[in-house]
């Protein structure tokens, strides 16, 4: 009796299950597949822009390196290496003071080397300093002429105290100073990232550099910046 | 009891026959819109490859022409570092230069004592023989235009020379 019943309702709506099975594969097929599709598409198109940007970033980075000369950069990289010393600043800073002080003719004593960053992790690129205390005896004029001078010389240093007895023509002075070196970075960054070329502030602050009287027996090294690798120091 | 004598044709089509016949328009206009759709993505998705191939090609070519140019792209981020790290000194030493400024300007018979530069400001303390050399040693502090003079101590010594100390930021 049941068996009739549903054999008699399937030849009845027989003629309607076949475009009511395709609507429904359509539409399950439309969420499906076509989502996907739709995905795809979007996916696509978003990472064509991606590309497009990179390519942007790449051309004018490329276009900037281009257009500098490595032998100048590497001459301006040496003069700045000389003003912020890539390794421990105090034989060269050292060396400055001696020769500017025998220059005058003056007496350098009492010589003491503090390191002012002792115990503190640095970061590469982070400034370290160093201070050098020192007395300095001899006339006023040669004096003034040393602070003066020690403003044009290379490594930069900062004089942070000065202590002047001055009785006559003679003065004793006592120098706290700061001289800072930093080492350089170790990695360069990816290769899309982008570049800038020195800004006419930089500019001016390295023409600066370049009239900095460098320390006489003594020399920073520049090291050579990386290549290949974009962090040389990662295996 | 009624009895329907009339034939199949005359009654019109059945509640059924008018659902398949719509059910079959509507997936046949649902087949060919989904088709349609379909191609299209396809055909959009195909472009977009070409696109994106054509892209990444560049991207590779760009990207190996900037890695040969690795060492001038360091030497100028180095520059750049040394530049950077070279400002803050530049900016700090003005005070080295005003203390030479004014040691130069102490007007004749004057005498500095003591000057003492700390980061701040410093303070210099300056003996005189006369009044009027005091003043004029003042007239030379006030011509240089510091933002802050303070007098810290102004003392006539026995043998009536003047000692006078400023604090200048």
């Amino acid at each position: 009796m049941r068996r009739s019943s549903f054999f008699r309702d399937y030849q009845l709506y027989k003629p309607v299950a076949g475009p009511a099975l395709v609507l429904v594969i359509v539409l399950i097929l439309s969420l499906t597949l076509g989502r996907f599709l739709v995905g795809r598409l979007f996916e696509t198109r978003e990472k064509i822009a991606e590309v497009k940007k990179q390519n942007e970033v790449l051309n004018a980075k490329l276009a900037i390196l281009e257009s500098l000369g490595t032998g100048t950069l590497s001459q301006e990289l040496e003069v700045a290496v000389q003003a912020i010393p890539s390794s421990d600043s105090t034989l060269f800073a050292l060396a400055t003071i001696r020769q500017l002080a025998n220059e005058r003719n003056l007496v350098i004593n009492n010589l003491r080397v503090v390191a002012t960053d002792i115990g503190g992790e640095k970061r590469p690129g982070q400034i370290r300093k160093v201070e050098l205390r020192f007395d300095l005896q001899g006339g006023i004029i040669p004096t003034i002429s040393f602070l003066d001078e020690l403003r044009n010389s290379a490594p930069l240093m900062k004089v942070t105290k000065v202590r002047s007895t001055i009785s006559g023509a003679s003065s004793l002075t006592n120098f706290s100073i700061l001289s800072s070196w930093s080492p350089l970075p170790e990695s360069i960054g990816k290769v899309d990232d982008p570049v800038q070329t020195l800004s006419s502030e930089e500019q001016r602050l390295l023409t600066g550099m370049t009239g900095l009287r460098p320390p006489q027996g003594v020399e920073p090294v520049v090291p050579a910046p990386p290549q290949g690798r974009e962090n040389p120091f990662a295996f | 009891m009624a009895i329907n004598l009339l034939g199949k044709e005359a009654r019109g089509p059945s509640k059924i026959e008018v659902a398949r016949n719509v059910l079959t328009r509507t997936s046949a206009i649902f087949l060919v819109f989904y088709m349609i759709l379909v191609v299209s993505i396809v055909g959009i998705l195909f472009l977009f490859n070409r696109g994106l191939q054509s892209e990444e090609s560049v991207n590779s070519s760009l990207s190996e022409r900037v890695n040969s140019l690795k060492e001038t792209e360091g030497t100028l981020l180095f520059l750049k570092n040394r530049v950077k790290l070279a400002r803050e000194a530049f900016a700090q030493s003005s005070n080295d230069e005003i203390v030479g400024r004014i040691v130069s300007l102490v007007p004749a018979g004057a005498e500095i004592m003591e000057i003492v530069s700390e980061d701040k400001g410093f303070l210099i303390t300056v003996r005189t023989p006369d009044s009027q050399t005091l003043v004029s040693f003042f007239e030379v502090i006030k011509e240089q235009g510091f933002p802050r003079v303070v007098l810290v101590s102004l003392n006539q010594t026995r043998d009536g020379d003047y000692l006078v100390s400023l604090e200048i930021e």
